[in-house]
């Protein structure tokens, strides 16, 4: 078969080729770390925030434990604003709690009372008249999906890859991996995916995005790639 | 491009496919297949589906398949899109061609054949017909 010149100047290869094997482990943590985005703008503060703020106050209480220039008791009573601080851990933890006190309790825990008293009144369409089940509450969230395992799926599923991979990113399934999980993250980082249940975001963002790049793809284009270039 | 809404996003990555097509026509565009991935249609679509999708989007778009409109990169492919399914399995927007609708691929919702029931009288003669 000739070469295909259509859609640049790299020719399209004939056939997709197989993917290269599972994600190494360090691919798995960045494609989690891309699906929080389906979490409700809450869980994902905790996450992006609420974590390392907690993780910087046990290294204080550590450091506190540890050099034994103050007790843990003595760090606790500096952070929340009883006590003077008197030495330069201490005085660490002073700042960090006149930052974050006020933060943690007026701000977040004033939205999420807002939140909740808001939702009383106004819910969103998507789950009208639905019934959330106990299971459904507490199954995990989803992650974006690993195009590798299209390879052997369903057609939509192959002759997406085959758009996507093979035809607009010239058969680099690394590459096509990486934009997928960018597109469908910044897709679920808008107005319209934000009063969606975390399972209902992750699979409304990932259904459009497929309809959507497999239409880009077949004429040999990326958005993520235009963007980067 | 206002990063903070999904049309905006869907409307800019038409665009790199249709270039020739209008604002207008790339919202609509961009609505539908917002619309379509919450109807969940796309993981039960087959070849013949995908060309209907395809026909659907260029009807928004108002354009071809050609140079000037919209034009696949594997000319193997784009023969495929001459022979779209005669029905659709999601919405129908202003514009696209009236067709039947469908619960999924007709081949997956299509009931069994009858087996005849020697209980019941031959047809014809006052019993109700098949749906």
């Amino acid at each position: 078969m000739g070469v295909q010149l259509y859609g640049g100047p790299i020719p399209v290869p004939t056939a997709l080729n197989l993917p290269s094997g599972r994600q190494s482990l360090v691919k798995r943590l960045r494609r989690a770390w891309r699906s929080r985005k389906a979490l409700s703008g809450v869980t994902q503060w905790i996450i992006d925030w609420g974590l390392p703020v907690a993780l910087t106050l046990t290294v204080l209480f550590l450091s506190a434990a540890l050099t034994r220039e103050a007790t843990p008791s003595d760090v606790y009573h500096v952070f929340t604003l009883i006590d003077e601080p008197k030495h330069l851990l201490l005085w660490l933890a002073s700042v960090a709690g006149w930052l974050l006190v006020p933060a943690i309790i007026g701000g977040f825990a004033g939205h999420v009372i807002t939140t909740r008293i808001q939702r009383t009144k106004s819910t969103p369409a998507a789950t009208l008249f639905q019934q959330r089940k106990l299971s459904q509450r507490l199954r995990p969230p989803g992650l974006i999906d690993d195009l590798a395992g299209y390879f052997h799926g369903t057609y939509a599923q192959k002759d997406f890859v085959d758009a996507w991979v093979r035809v607009a990113h010239r058969n680099d399934w690394t590459r096509a991996q990486d934009h997928w999980e960018v597109y469908v993250r910044d897709t679920m980082s808008t107005p319209q995916y934000a009063h969606l249940h975390r399972r209902e975001c992750l699979r409304r963002a990932q259904e459009s995005g497929r309809i959507l790049l497999r239409f880009t793809g077949r004429a040999g284009r990326c958005i993520v790639c235009e963007r980067r270039q | 491009m206002r990063s903070e809404d999904a049309v905006e996003i869907a409307r800019a990555t038409l665009a790199l496919a249709l270039p020739q097509a209008t604002d207008e026509s790339l919202t609509r565009m961009a609505e539908a297949v917002l619309r379509w991935g919450a109807e969940g249609v796309e993981p039960h679509l087959n070849e013949e589906l995908i060309s209907r999708m395809f026909a659907d989007l260029l009807a928004l778009a108002g354009v071809g398949v050609g140079p000037d409109g919209y034009a696949p990169a594997d000319e193997a492919w784009a023969e495929r899109l001459a022979s779209p399914a005669p029905y659709r399995t999601w919405s129908r927007s202003e514009g696209m061609e009236p067709l039947a609708f469908a619960a999924g691929p007709v081949e997956e919702i299509t009931p069994p054949p009858r087996q005849s029931n020697p209980d019941q009288p031959p047809r014809g003669q006052g019993d109700t017909p098949a749906p």
